[in-house]
């Protein structure tokens, strides 16, 4: 490379040095794939203008099905059921929800912008399977026939019945298409103000629902399940789970036994929540947290490695739910007693929670503990994060010490009045005789450090 | 959680905010299209993840190069970010401090068409070599070599002359 060429790259380094992804980027694309992948599965990719349209009598084109027989999949019994629910008989409310449906459904659904073909059409009028008056608003399930149709469109070729969610978007106070979904097992919404009513089909195979994690005082997680009350052919529960009711809640296809257990995992319902609050935790994904002790060298296998002791500790989700999110950041040090420490931070309750695994020092035992296998370990709960605070502080068990981490932040800590040590990184492990750690974070452009002393007691 | 799931989980977790840098630059410092597009791919990558052959990070680059030439036709229907003068502090770096300043740099960057903006980005920041952005771009090694000699010829012209004078064809 000769210098001019450095120069140019070095300025397109320079040009992102401080470029880094917003708190919330990973949640969201983590809840557009699942929708995504939903969509495939379900066959749902075309553009809404050019498809033959067929809702409620208005016919677009010639009716599809027409042209050939379907027989990939009966046709959904429902179907050819009356309308359910307390809103059956108004007429507008039903005249209102078709003409939603018609005006929104195909558009709401499309992956022309990704697929840009045609990939499937509806083969029959859509009928009102349930309308009713629910917590969050008049609601209604609209089922509406399909067929895929020929092409390259990366999706299985046959006929299916789709199952969409019309009610009140709280944003606009307007009727809308919620959500479709694909196949029976998604027949599961939440919706409504903070996405707190669910709404889910008897076909769904829902049972119960559990609201959110209980967090005990010494960190261990359980959950409560409430029996779902179906009442033609769908269940209302109103979910009073606070801000991030939607990260919480599992619907479960089963009701616990005697002991809280349940042998069924928890439904997919990926589709479940339009509202989705970023979780209040320690965004850190720079935190040079590897202070020594940890011989497990990738950032994954480190994290399973606290996912796996906090699992055998009972402090996860006992329900274990899809898309179970850890933490962006841990620290690792070396204990003074030859075992190592690791801390991170969990999400549960409307909340992040602070814990600190303390496990053998060898590789061989932290090797286990990636595999899922028990080792020794001691488990120390640091109760809920101040996020505000802006900093992780936590005393460690057996006079190990202090662990203190603060991505970007310049350390220093002192005992008593003895001179202050200066630190290395934005983490790390002081010794329990520590009274004092100072944490200096750079502030606006032009401005003096922001600097914080915090006495350990 | 699924396997699947967990893994991919973890590799935007991790390797997003290395990405974000790339589509930046593709994006010409527009920090919101950028954002959106790495989205976009990474949630393509999802639905293939069992099938994507090696490590993901490499296919998610290629990726990003592909998608930011298509993604730029529809430019201009999203509301563009703040200008970066009006983000940018007094003190930033210039080229006494040996670099070309950022606002410069991706204002030229911006004036350059996609697919050559991809080569230079390809080629002086991800040290793609004329074969590998070739191989990225389904294109051929001539089309890499006379885009990127055409947009260091125009970045020079874009840019100011104390620093144009530096930006030479790389060998």
């Amino acid at each position: 490379m000769n210098p001019d060429n450095d120069l140019l790259e070095r300025s397109l380094r320079h040009a992102v040095s401080d470029v880094d992804t917003s708190p919330e980027f990973t949640d969201r694309v983590l809840l557009g794939s699942r929708r995504r992948r939903f969509r495939r599965r379900a066959g749902m990719a075309t553009t809404a203008a050019v498809v033959t349209v067929l809702v409620g009598g208005l016919a677009a084109s010639t009716p599809a099905w027409l042209a050939g027989p379907d027989s990939t999949v009966p046709a959904d019994p429902r179907m050819g059921e009356p309308t359910r629910g307390d809103l059956a008989k108004d007429t507008a409310f039903l005249d209102k929800v078709l003409s939603t449906w018609r005006a929104e459904g195909m558009a709401s659904n499309n992956l022309a912008a990704y697929d840009a073909k045609d990939c499937w059409e509806f083969t029959k009028p859509a009928h009102v399977h349930w309308a009713g008056n629910t917590p969050a608003g008049p609601a209604a399930l609209v089922l509406q026939p399909t067929r895929a149709t020929s092409g390259n469109c990366r999706i299985e070729p046959g006929t299916s019945t789709w199952l969409a969610l019309v009610g009140t978007r709280p944003d606009d106070g307007a009727v809308h298409v919620l959500y479709t979904a694909g196949d029976r097992g998604q027949e599961v919404f939440a919706f409504g103000p903070k996405s707190g009513t669910l709404l889910a089909t008897e076909a769904s195979g829902a049972r119960g629902v559990s609201e959110k994690i209980d967090v005990g005082r010494d960190g261990t997680m359980t959950r409560r399940v409430q029996a779902l009350s179906f009442r033609d052919g769908v269940a209302l529960h109103r979910m009073e789970a606070g801000a991030y009711v939607e990260r919480d809640f599992v619907v479960t296809p089963e009701l616990p036994d005697s002991q809280g257990r349940v042998t069924k995992h928890p439904l997919y319902i990926s589709q479940a929540a339009l509202h989705y609050t970023p979780w209040p935790q320690q965004d850190w994904p720079r935190l040079r947290g590897a202070l020594g002790g940890i011989h497990i060298p990738d950032d994954a296998g480190r994290r399973q490695l606290l996912r796996n002791a906090l699992r055998h500790a009972g402090m996860t989700d006992p329900f274990s739910p899809t898309f179970e999110i850890s933490a962006n950041w841990s620290v690792f040090a070396a204990l003074p007693d030859g075992r190592t420490v690791g801390v991170t931070e969990r999400f549960a309750d409307s909340s992040s929670h602070l814990y600190a695994v303390l496990l053998p020092g060898d590789k061989q035992s932290q090797e286990k503990l990636v595999r899922g296998e028990k080792v020794q370990q001691t488990v120390v709960y640091g109760g809920r994060t101040d996020q505000k605070a802006g900093h992780v502080l936590m005393r460690l068990p057996d006079r190990q010490g202090w662990i203190v981490a603060s991505q970007g932040a310049v350390m220093r800590y002192r005992v008593g009045n003895q001179p202050w040590v200066p630190l290395g990184g934005d983490a790390a492990l002081l010794p329990d005789a520590a009274t004092e750690v100072q944490l200096s974070r750079p502030a606006a452009l032009g401005s003096d450090p922001v600097v914080k002393t915090i006495p350990l007691t | 959680m699924t396997s699947t799931d967990e893994t991919f989980a973890e590799f935007v977790r991790m390797r997003s905010p290395v990405l974000l840098r790339t589509s930046f630059l593709l994006c010409a410092g527009d920090r919101g299209a950028a954002e959106d597009l790495l989205q976009d791919v990474l949630e393509r990558m999802f639905c293939r993840w069992r099938r994507i052959a090696g490590p993901p990070e490499p296919y998610a680059r290629k990726a990003l190069a592909n998608a930011a030439a298509n993604r730029w036709r529809t430019r201009s229907r999203r509301v563009a970010e703040a200008p970066l003068d009006d983000v940018l502090g007094p003190s930033e770096p210039g080229h006494e401090d040996g670099v070309i300043a950022r606002a410069e740099l991706v204002r030229a960057l911006a004036a350059l068409p996609p697919k050559m903006r991809t080569v230079i980005v390809l080629r002086f920041f991800e040290d793609y070599t004329e074969e590998q952005t070739a191989v990225a771009l389904g294109c051929g090694k001539g089309t890499v070599k006379s885009q990127t000699s055409r947009g260091l010829a125009r970045l020079r012209e874009l840019i100011s002359p104390d620093a144009s004078e530096l930006l030479e064809e790389r060998r």
